[in-house]
């Protein structure tokens, strides 16, 4: 299982979600992990940063027909960030810590953002 | 290659102008490829594309960018990839890129414009995917 690591916000032109789908369309759908600022890419309500860009959520909630349907959200950063799992796709999976660190040890490979 | 050699990819993404990352990811191909190990490809990826721009011009005692890598593939022969969407964007432009866009051509000719499949297929095929 390889590992995509979003630590950072979304951008205008969602280069990350680019390598996601990249790797899913060769069959290598990564497991994907939000952590810090890289929880708003799982927001229900993301919409464009820019007004001629892609909708973000739209692109991620496609994730899950792209076969990536591993994806989890650190449980502290939403705390930090004052978010709550229903403000989150529901597709995404809330994580601890102790959790986290088996994903990141069960991964062959780790790209972060 | 020893038998225990390893090929790693070096997946870049930050501006060679922000901060060290690009030195730091050229130090450590060099690093790597002394000890034996295998250099798969380097990619270049969001705002790291710059360092693929042939016309960087720096100030006299500096070198550009690009010159850490192209030294380093005369020696040791990898691929230096540049992702074509992201580099098209910053307008970092191959010749054939630059004809269908009626523009000129900006990318150094060591490096090359790839499809986001090159870097999917590294992380299948290569032993270590570092990222700086």
């Amino acid at each position: 299982m390889n590992l995509i690591i979003l630590k950072s916000p979304p951008s205008s032109d969602l280069e990350a979600a680019e390598l996601i789908l990249a790797c899913a369309a060769f069959e290598q759908a990564p497991a994907l992990l939000l952590l810090g600022q890289g929880i708003h890419w799982a927001l229900k309500d993301a919409g464009s940063i820019r007004a001629d860009s892609k909708a973000l959520n739209k692109l991620f909630s496609a994730l899950p027909m792209y076969d990536c349907e591993q994806i989890y959200v650190e449980q502290d950063s939403l705390y930090n960030h004052r978010l709550n799992a229903n403000q989150l796709h529901p597709f995404c999976t809330i994580t601890d810590t102790q959790d986290i660190k088996k994903l990141m040890s069960q991964a062959k490979k780790t790209v972060a953002f | 290659m020893t038998t225990d050699s390893l090929n790693y990819t070096l997946f870049i993404k930050s501006s060679p102008f922000n901060d060290e990352s690009n030195q730091t990811a050229a130090a450590f191909a060099a690093a790597v490829l002394n000890c034996g190990h295998k250099i798969d490809r380097v990619f270049f990826y969001q705002n790291s594309v710059f360092t693929a721009n042939a016309s960087l011009t720096p100030p006299q005692g500096q070198t550009p960018h690009h010159q850490l890598w192209t030294e380093l593939k005369a020696k040791y022969d990898f691929p230096l990839q540049v992702c074509i969407a992201n580099a098209l964007r910053r307008g970092i432009l191959d010749e054939t890129e630059a004809d269908r866009y009626d523009k000129q051509a900006t990318i150094h000719p060591d490096f090359e414009l790839c499809g986001l499949g090159e870097m999917a297929e590294a992380m299948h095929s290569s032993d270590r995917i570092i990222t700086f």
